[in-house]
């Protein structure tokens, strides 16, 4: 996985995607580095994914459409 | 036609076009569409599962959609639409379907989407059997229009 090679510093993730959904990628990319800082990024904002997505891991949940500074308050958290 | 699950899409359509682009689409009158049928616009198709199971299909005249990708990408004008152009429709629907979902939820009535598909050429037939159409247009500025097609089962 291309997260294992580059190690990124943030890695942003839609949760509706082909192959393998947003979720299923965080749990993947928790595994394999728990310190990961991996923000969801989605058009789906339900309690329950958002709650799944937390639970998961994920350092914070953006719901599309979103504005700039909403992305500079998530980020200035981590 | 249960108003009920016909709503979240009229409202998440019209919030989330405001949002994105800053315009203000007006519903036009919805109606029956008999199947199958003919499109020369741009098409995105995505999936419905969950408690509502189908499938909406929203179309969008190429110029409109021309204007509504310039407006998300900041550029002025775009007279064709390439790959990222695309990019931007599909995601405009993605967020459409996505906060239709969160309304849904809302609603205590589950469903999830699926990735958005799009078809882009002339005289596109869509046939979707023996299942119901609903039509949602939605009127723009310069006799712009976009329509939400909406086919579903009840589970």
């Amino acid at each position: 996985m291309e997260s294992k090679i580059l190690k990124p510093d943030i890695v942003t993730l839609d949760i509706t995607m082909p192959v393998m959904d947003g979720l299923q990628a965080l749990k993947q990319i928790k595994a394999i580095d728990k310190s990961a800082k991996v923000i969801m990024i989605s058009a789906m904002g339900q309690e329950g994914i958002v709650r799944e997505a937390i639970i998961s891991g994920a350092t914070g949940f953006i719901v599309k459409p979103f504005k700039e500074e909403t992305i500079l308050k998530v980020f200035e958290k981590l | 036609m249960n108003v009920e699950y016909i709503n979240p899409f009229i409202e998440s359509s019209k919030s989330i076009i405001n949002q994105t682009t800053g315009f203000n689409p007006t519903l036009g009158k919805i109606y029956i569409k008999n199947t199958p049928y003919k499109s020369n616009d741009v098409l995105v198709l995505i999936g419905l599962t969950g408690e509502i199971q189908g499938s909406v299909v929203i179309s969008i005249r190429n110029e409109l959609a021309c204007k509504i990708a310039a407006t998300m990408m900041g550029e002025s004008t775009i007279l064709e639409l390439g790959e990222i152009e695309k990019s931007a429709i599909s995601e405009l629907c993605n967020m459409i379907l996505g906060n239709a979902a969160s309304i849904f939820y809302s609603k205590n009535i589950n469903i999830d989407i699926t990735p958005p598909t799009v078809f882009t050429g002339d005289n596109i037939e869509l046939s979707l059997g023996k299942s119901v159409v609903v039509c949602i247009p939605l009127k723009f500025d310069d006799d712009n229009s976009m329509e939400v097609n909406i086919t579903y089962i009840e589970k």
